[in-house]
């Protein structure tokens, strides 16, 4: 029997890609990047971070995928391998998802998480 | 956690003039950095939005269990937070911090091995550092630098052993001239042992013995260095549900002993289960007292438990420690 490993790197949905060539359309900005991080904090201790911003930082680990370009410190991307960035618009809650699979519990609201 | 044989002079110039105790144990971070703050709000119980140079206060490192890492004494000084930890908890303190600091503008110092960090504790305290440093007007919790015997210090006035006090912070090599010019100033070097039945008398809790990872911040008492409304924090949800569903399991009570019993030694309940244990003891001249974590449930000011075995147990009394009456927020 063999086991899948989990690729040890960080993705992003195509629906999470349209809906961030939305936001960046909306904010009238055509060549931003996506910083995923994490930070301590928030009621698990570690807590999600996203956001849209016009360059990358030095020593940042950058990730094209569906037409976004992800950057993540060296730090964060320690607690973030294997993650897919989704997006769900369904009845319980719209927003983006982090699918990480380092993340052993989460908190109640979903935006923290311990490893 | 060890019994304790106060030395009764000192303990007397703790209650009646002013004692001066050396606390170079305890862990002294500086930290500075623009996000240093907000790091710390993120991460401790205290709500820590804004700390006003000169002001102080307590916060209370908890993990995603709610469980306590170290209770932290900040004061907003020189640019920066001077960060005093429990004794040998510097490096436990700085290692958690630089966990979980991700791209933040932070830098934390550990200057417990070139400060040095004399308490004065007793009624005549305020009299006795207002002789020797310009602090006249210092309220409790502030901190202010001042000089004494010539040298820069740190004067922080707050519940040091669970009673209004003075920490004073200064560089190693002064430690000596300042001591020289408090105990000129009136008052007495006292004994650790005796410093250590003062705290057990205040209630004070202590790391390792009345909190720790064992066990989360409600149950040693430390309401007041807890916000029940500053919104997330690592372990607060946890803390959240134990306050909200009343689940906090036990209750930390001062007790009085008829009987020597050590730390540790187990209590019981009239209906013979256990009913917590006690952590802390000190020999008094009213007798042994101590501290212990009682099940919540039995926990109540009067209230009689028997230390372990029943058959030779003795009989330990309950009251109200004092330090979390000082500190605890009046419910309505």
């Amino acid at each position: 029997m063999t086991t899948a490993q989990q690729p040890l790197t960080i993705s992003i949905s195509q629906n999470a890609a349209d809906h961030v060539d939305a936001f960046m359309a909306a904010e009238g900005k055509d060549s931003c990047v996506l910083r995923v991080g994490v930070k301590g904090g928030g009621c698990s201790g570690l807590t999600y971070v996203l956001d849209i911003v016009d360059d990358a930082r030095e020593g940042d680990k950058l990730i094209e995928q569906n037409g976004v370009t992800l950057a993540i410190d060296k730090k964060s991307y320690i607690f973030l391998a294997g993650t897919q960035l989704d997006y769900s618009g369904g009845l319980n809650g719209k927003g983006f998802i982090f699918n990480n699979p380092n993340a052993k519990k989460a908190c109640g609201c979903g935006t923290s998480f311990s490893v | 956690m060890s019994v304790t044989t106060s030395d009764q002079p000192d303990l007397l110039a703790l209650r009646n003039a002013c004692g001066v105790v050396g606390s170079d144990t305890a862990g002294r971070l500086f930290i500075t950095g623009d996000d240093a703050l907000d790091l710390l709000n993120r991460l401790t119980t205290n709500k820590l939005e804004q700390l006003p140079d000169g002001q102080g206060t307590t916060t209370v490192i908890t993990n995603a269990d709610g469980r306590v890492v170290d209770l932290l004494a900040l004061a907003a000084l020189d640019g920066g937070l001077w960060c005093l930890t429990s004794p040998d908890y510097a490096q436990t303190v700085v290692d958690w911090l630089d966990l979980y600091t991700f791209v933040e503008d932070i830098s934390v110092v550990d200057r417990t091995n070139d400060t040095f960090h004399l308490t004065l504790g007793g009624p005549v305290a305020p009299h006795a550092i207002t002789s020797v440093a310009d602090i006249s007007d210092l309220a409790l919790d502030a901190a202010a630098r001042s000089f004494i015997a010539g040298a820069s210090v740190v004067v922080w006035r707050r519940l040091a052993g669970g009673a209004d006090g003075y920490d004073i912070v200064g560089d190693l090599a002064d430690r000596d001239a300042v001591l020289a010019a408090l105990v000129a100033a009136g008052a007495q070097a006292i004994s650790q042992d005796a410093w250590e039945t003062h705290r057990v008398l205040n209630g004070m809790p202590a790391m390792d013995a009345e909190f720790g990872l064992f066990n989360n911040p409600l149950e040693a008492r430390l309401l007041g260095a807890i916000s029940e409304t500053k919104g997330c924090y690592t372990g607060q949800e946890v803390l959240a549900r134990l306050q909200t569903y009343n689940k906090i399991q036990r209750r930390l009570m001062a007790v009085d002993l008829d009987v020597l019993a050590a730390p540790g030694t187990k209590l019981i309940g009239p209906d013979g289960k256990n009913a917590g244990q006690i952590t802390s003891v000190a020999h008094t001249p009213e007798g042994i007292k101590g501290l212990a974590l009682v099940t919540t449930r039995l926990a109540t000011d009067g209230a009689t438990l028997t230390t372990e075995p029943v058959s030779a147990g003795g009989t330990v009394t309950l009251h109200e420690p004092a330090y979390a009456l000082a500190t605890e927020p009046v419910k309505d």
